[in-house]
């Protein structure tokens, strides 16, 4: 009927709100990224017994209130959908502490901001304390019994309490537009399973919510890309699936809108060098798996600069270069140096009074700028033990003039997320590398961080300092040595040639030893 | 090369040919980022529209269109490219309309019964002038599956035989309900309606 339009004369919509085509589209973006890499590893299907749910992609995709009035009921619809994706089997784990965990089905859980503006009106609580926090409110079935987190986890805070059921009337406006927004039937929505099998039994339980709990999610997993920064870093924990080949493409990279946050591993052994150089001295290629890259890497000095003073015992330098590896991927090297008083021995091996102890650090990725990232020496993940957890074992005192070189590979976002959604600050930051550590004899931890900016990237590989390149090199060595799985079309004859144009000034004469271990390889079988 | 009868045969090959959308839902299904991005941004104002036009409320058609927007991203290799894309896209975005209706329906229901306990939920969309428009106007006062073929085939320009596919219902179905549509909504029919 060509006069159907005029018959009926629809009206015409509004226009969209400001921002709302972004939200969309980081959120499909999200969606996509998280779902991509799975379907290269041959289609598995979807895990849906282990949901582990974080609010930072959510967060980054739907802006929260920030200190209005505006009630927040229309924001929280797309968590709520959040929660069915989750149930669909697609995992969100988007670094920091595991949110909740479920067995089962799970779905119908809500997250709502508790925003700046939550009301004061609920006795016993302190509302600043909450400010960034979410609000997480999930079906509970009648008969189901609590259980403890799984022990990996870190014990949370504790949790707000709803102490008496008059207080649950004075809940804050804002979860109770969570809950007008959540489905107040789901028992009867055939569509979905009702059950989530295990809730925590540090949620809190309120009268009137029938079958409902809530509890808080702590402010470290609801800040949005680069917030993380100094305050919160102590709060950052892996997540127990962190090692979940799930959250890693087939070719070992690292999804960043699932897991922004990568440890960079502080302390490593760089022994299995001399291995390596004894077995080629001897014209034979060692066994690939003895051969360790982020030790080859760290086996060498580099001139990075030197900290100032000892209140400030670290400095960090940060480049990205293009990745003579791989088309399009870049490599971000972060070499760390600690503070050595005159005097003091400048090396690898520490001597003289220590200049910090309980050393951690991570970087958190942009995911408008990187899509996904490796961690160069390592399956896919550096070894737990490292750093970021509560004893922090491995990280004991650090000597004067200590070094550490680490090197992801990156792959940068194809297509840069929305202004509206990607942080004021971070546009066009590649990243953050945070720091933490304890000076002598000090009670608190101090935080530094360093973000990587586009003014530390080179645009060629030969325009990047000697000492990246050399870095490059080495890795290229120990990664060819390996098999060159990693590496493309390289050959040991570019790592001679990289390797010579970085050598520098090489007083110590390492550098050489290299180049002439590289000659060897090249003849060793 | 494809040879001439494979083809016809195939409906993604002449698809290709047909529709410049359906090479973009390929290209995102294997793996083409860039692709898909511009893929729902070109497509975003479409299904705004059409979404506005089943529930009449602009907050909730932009939280509906943005979870068609997330599912297409897990749904974009289920595309056969048996119809168009932008008929494809409808189909998602009509189900997630109605799959919010539905919901809506419930809460209501339900927070009507919680309302009497605790007056603490804000009555559904009772500062929401666009919305009552929208009730008080053709669309509103269409039956459900009235409205959905108006939408589709008035609004979207959707030939009968393309609705009925969003629909999954025969053409003539689409042609009796567009008929009734419009007996429904002439002041004749109206009273029709009411005389009978």
């Amino acid at each position: 009927m060509t006069d159907d339009r005029e018959f009926f004369h629809l009206d015409e919509p509004p226009e969209p709100s400001e921002g709302a085509l972004e939200r969309a589209l980081a959120a499909a973006l999200a969606g996509y990224d998280a779902r991509h890499p799975r379907k290269n590893a041959g289609g598995e299907p979807p895990r849906e017994d282990s949901v582990v749910v974080s609010l930072d992609a959510a967060r980054r995709a739907t802006k929260p209130p920030q200190d209005t009035a505006e009630p927040v009921h229309r924001k929280t619809g797309f968590f709520h959908r959040f929660g069915n994706l989750a149930a669909c089997g697609l995992l969100v784990v988007v670094g920091g502490t595991v949110a909740l965990r479920y067995a089962g089905r799970s779905n119908e859980q809500t997250f709502a901001y508790v925003g700046a503006n939550m009301s004061s009106s609920r006795p016993g609580v302190d509302v600043a304390a909450h400010r960034n926090e979410a609000a997480v409110i999930v079906n509970v079935p009648a008969d189901a019994a609590p259980r403890a987190l799984p022990a990996a986890n870190p014990p949370e805070p504790p949790l707000p309490v709803a102490e008496e059921a008059d207080n649950a009337h004075s809940f804050t406006r804002e979860a109770n537009s969570a809950l007008a927004s959540a489905d107040a039937a789901p028992l009867q929505d055939t569509d979905h399973d009702p059950v989530i099998a295990v809730f925590r039994d540090d949620m809190i339980p309120d009268a009137r919510l029938g079958n409902r709990r809530y509890a808080f999610v702590r402010a470290a997993q609801t800040v949005p890309y680069g917030s993380v920064r100094l305050a919160a870093a102590d709060t950052y924990r892996r997540s127990p699936d962190g090692d979940n080949p799930q959250s890693v493409s087939p070719d070992g990279f690292i999804a960043v809108a699932r897991e922004p946050f990568s440890p960079v591993p502080f302390e490593v052994d760089t022994a299995s060098y001399f291995a390596l150089r004894e077995s080629l001295e001897n014209h034979r290629l060692p066994p690939e798996s003895s051969v360790r890259t982020a030790a080859c890497v760290n086996h060498f000095s580099y001139n990075y600069p030197t900290p100032a003073s000892a209140d400030r015992p670290f400095k960090t330098t940060v480049s990205v270069i293009p990745s003579p590896w791989r088309k399009d991927e870049r490599l971000l090297l972060i070499g760390i140096r600690g503070y050595a008083p005159a005097g003091a021995v400048n090396g690898a091996t520490p001597a003289g009074a220590p200049i910090a102890e309980d050393v951690e650090v991570h970087v958190e990725f942009n995911p408008g700028m990187v899509s996904g990232y490796r961690l160069v020496g390592y399956n896919a993940r550096p070894p737990a033990e490292r750093g970021f957890s509560d004893d922090a074992a491995g990280a004991g005192d650090i000597g004067p003039g200590y070094t550490v070189t680490a090197m992801f590979e990156l792959l940068p976002a194809s297509d840069a997320i929305p202004s509206a959604v990607a942080t004021e600050p971070a546009a066009t930051e590649y990243g953050v590398v945070n720091m933490r550590y304890k000076l002598p004899e000090a009670s608190t931890a101090t935080y530094s961080a360093e973000v990587v900016t586009p003014a530390e990237e080179y645009k060629t590989f030969g325009a990047a300092p000697a000492d990246a390149r050399f870095a490059v090199a080495v890795a290229s060595f120990a990664e060819l040595v390996k098999g060159g799985k990693r590496t493309g079309s390289l050959t040991f004859s570019d790592v001679l040639a990289m390797a010579e144009a970085a050598k520098g000034e090489d007083r110590s004469g390492e550098r050489a030893g290299f180049i002439a271990l590289v000659r060897k390889a090249q003849t060793a079988r | 090369m494809q040879v001439f009868s494979d083809m016809i045969r195939s409906p993604d090959v002449m698809n290709r040919e047909t529709d410049p959308d359906a090479e973009l839902v390929f290209k995102a299904a294997a793996g083409d980022r860039k692709a898909f991005a511009s893929l729902v941004r070109s497509h975003y104002n479409r299904l705004f529209r059409l979404v506005w036009r089943m529930v009449g409320s602009r907050e909730d058609a932009e939280d509906i269109v943005q979870d068609v927007c997330f599912t297409l991203a897990t749904r974009i290799d289920t595309f056969r490219g048996e119809s168009k894309v932008s008929t494809w896209l409808a189909g998602i975005a009509i189900n997630a309309a109605r799959d919010f209706l539905r919901r809506r329906k419930a809460r209501m229901n339900t927070l009507e019964g919680y309302a009497a306990v605790v007056n603490l939920f804000p009555q559904a969309d009772e500062h929401n002038p666009q919305r009552a428009l929208w009730l008080a106007g053709a669309l509103g006062r269409l039956k459900d599956d009235l409205r959905e073929t108006v939408i589709l085939v008035a609004g979207e320009g959707l030939s009968h035989a393309e609705a009925a596919e969003v629909l999954n219902v025969t053409e003539n179905t689409v042609s009796w309900r567009m008929f009734e549509a419009r007996k429904a909504l002439s002041r004749e029919g109206i009273a029709e309606v009411f005389h009978d």
